[in-house]
């Protein structure tokens, strides 16, 4: 490499470290081009749907700088200067739609969104969406603004919310103010604010944006269940396990463990994993799963078909055994299938009663159980060979039924385990019947 | 760091313009893809170049960049702008030639494959076709001796030319004569738009 490719690709290099910090989720793409008048230094992309030029440019001399933002495509573009624009000299840019900004704005927004996660997400709105001339401080005050529109959500406080959506309408697009206003609104509304009092119009969407929820989870610690089982009103299974969340992050199991009446899954399947026994539940949210941690076992939900889950764990027990996790634990079933020797049967009873009532004498005790349908509504079908669990056709279950079910048949072999999931799957229905009276 | 040459502000302002609008004129014939100029902010360290003798002032090229393409293909090239509407440019052109002479002897690591002289207007007629031969760089070094050459060696000068040197200056330098309309001749820019992005989408870089 010359001495001048060394240069050029030192300065779009320090550009590519910019752009990434302040925009993780962003795809970036080196061109062969460095400072070219009409073809792009590099090309953002955020999955198949949203593209953007950015045009270094090594002069800031005001006036290039608007000709050459009247030249390329406004709204997916941005002329970056390498050094620092200032905002007086650009008087002459009216039209506004293009995204002039240093390379020094950028460095402060990866700078700055790597403290503040709020900061992160007007920093991310910025580079997606944003237009206009920005100086950093015009970057900086946006960033403050958002995040003390964050502060003050959570107050019910209106005029620096107000303050916040005020400033993304003049720099964001159409996508973007809505983001900042979903956001703000859902801790206006989580924070036990009326919905009617929030300083912006409601976007009235039946989910928050998956950025939004991502910075909510990410922000300060939020102790209040109430607050995230209102958060949790508007949010779906789909939606929370679009990007990975560890067990570590108290607000995701504050928000799970505040809504575990409200999600709801197709299918669930217990996994191998190597967790020791846990006294209270660990969710986590990881390949597209919303999992929990259990006795040296994972369990996994989703809607996904079960071609799609990790391999589950052979169960098999036998009847008498069954029965006996059948009376601890007080569930039915009105259907099993049984296994004795190369034979399968299967056992349904015709009436309400289970057929694991230990008085039915007409299934030899000794049999293996590969599968029962247990009394519930919907009826959810328990496999034991696969350590599974779904409903008939496209039944969806609350996630709490699904942990309890699992707990009581595909867990724990001796009795002390069996205790301690007895205690909680208690836990959990306690849990559940709770947040449901708020 | 060296300091870039300074001129007035008027001629400063027509350096810049001239600079910018040959740069523009190079990047539409779709075989430049890397390219500055010496009025931008950022440092321009492979523009910037001093005298070695006579005070050791600095001078520098106006445009520095790449070609794409061809049997050009990821050669560098230098550019001095001259947005002059006269041809009394002979003056100028023999002091880039010394420069250019200084250049590849003394700073080979930033020595271009080419070296332009862009200008607006034509010059020397008479000996249009021979402006770079080795017959007119010696005759620049001749005026810019004292520049050139140690102060102990002016009295034999032709002595201590480097005709290696001369010989890369004969093959290097081109002149390019632009005109204002010339400028506009160029693919349009819906065109130019069609083939950057097909060079992005090939992902050729």
């Amino acid at each position: 490499m010359t001495g001048f490719d060394e240069l050029t690709e030192g300065y779009k290099q320090d550009a590519i470290r910019a752009l990434v910090g302040a925009d993780g989720t962003a795809e970036v793409h080196s061109t062969e081009y460095f400072n070219h008048t009409f073809a792009p230094d590099l090309v953002l992309r955020w999955g198949k749907k949203k593209e953007r030029y950015v045009y270094l440019r090594t002069t800031t001399n005001p006036a290039y700088l608007i000709e050459d933002a009247s030249r390329v495509d406004a709204a997916s573009s941005i002329v970056m200067p390498l050094a620092e624009v200032s905002g007086k000299a650009y008087d002459g840019y009216e039209d506004k739609r293009t995204l002039i900004s240093g390379l020094p704005s950028f460095r402060f927004l990866a700078e700055a969104g790597a403290q503040r996660p709020v900061v992160g997400l007007a920093s991310r709105l910025l580079l997606q969406g944003g237009h206009g001339l920005l100086s950093t401080d015009t970057t900086a005050s946006f960033g403050r603004s958002v995040d003390d529109g964050f502060e003050a959500a959570q107050q019910g406080a209106s005029d620096a919310t107000s303050r916040a959506l005020h400033e993304a309408r003049d720099l964001l697009d159409q996508s973007g103010i809505e983001q900042v206003s979903d956001f703000l609104e859902a801790v206006w509304v989580g924070s036990g604010a009326p919905r009617s009092d929030f300083p912006g119009a409601s976007t009235a969407s039946p989910v928050m944006s998956d950025d939004a929820l991502a910075v909510l989870l990410d922000s300060v610690e939020i102790h209040d269940y109430s607050f995230w089982r209102r958060v949790g009103s508007r949010l779906t299974l789909d939606q929370l396990v679009t990007r990975r969340w560890d067990a570590s992050n108290v607000n995701f199991q504050r928000l799970i463990n505040a809504n575990l009446d409200r999600l709801r899954a197709r299918r669930a399947r217990v996994t191998a994993a190597d967790s020791a026994p846990v006294e209270t539940l660990r969710w986590f949210a990881r390949d597209g799963f919303l999992g929990v941690r259990m006795e040296g076992a994972e369990i996994l939900f989703s809607d996904m078909a079960f071609d799609a889950f990790p391999d589950g764990r052979d169960s098999t027990m036998t009847l008498n055994a069954l029965r006996l996790r059948a009376s601890r634990f007080d569930f039915g079933a009105s259907t099993i299938a049984t296994r004795a020797d190369n034979r399968r049967i299967d056992f349904s009873a015709t009436d309400d009663s289970s057929v694991l009532d230990e008085g039915d004498r007409l299934i030899d005790g000794a049999v293996d159980v590969l599968s029962a349908t247990l009394r519930t509504n919907p009826e959810m079908i328990v496999n034991l060979q696969s350590s599974s669990l779904r409903g008939n056709t496209g039944a969806k279950f609350e996630v709490r039924y699904l942990v309890e079910n699992a707990a009581a048949m595909l867990f724990a072999s001796n009795e002390s385990d069996q205790d301690r999931l007895l205690e909680l799957s208690r836990y959990i229905g306690q849990l559940a019947a709770n947040t449901a009276e708020q | 760091m060296y300091a870039p040459v300074m001129p007035g502000e008027d001629l400063h302002k027509l350096g810049e313009d001239g600079a910018r609008r040959a740069k523009e004129w190079l990047d539409a014939t779709g075989r430049v893809t890397r390219s500055w100029t010496v009025y931008d902010n950022i440092p321009t360290p492979l523009l910037e170049f001093h005298w070695p003798h006579d005070g050791g002032k600095p001078f520098s090229y106006d445009i520095g960049g790449m070609f794409d393409g061809g049997e050009l293909d990821l050669q560098r090239f230098m550019a001095e702008c001259k947005k002059y509407s006269h041809p009394n440019q002979g003056g100028h052109f023999d002091k880039f030639l010394a420069q250019t002479y200084v250049m590849l002897k003394h700073y080979h690591y930033a020595a271009p494959e080419h070296i332009l002289w862009m200008t607006w207007h034509p010059f020397r007629q008479t000996n249009w076709n021979k402006l770079s031969d080795q017959a007119h760089v010696i005759s620049a070094l001749k005026k810019h001796k004292e520049r050139v050459f140690p102060p102990d060696g002016l009295g034999n000068w032709k002595a201590l030319v480097d005709f290696d040197i001369v010989k890369q200056i004969t093959q290097r330098v081109w002149v390019i004569v632009l005109s204002d309309r010339q400028e506009k001749l160029v693919i349009s820019d819906s065109q130019r738009k069609v083939l950057a992005s097909h060079r992005i989408d090939e992902g050729r870089s």
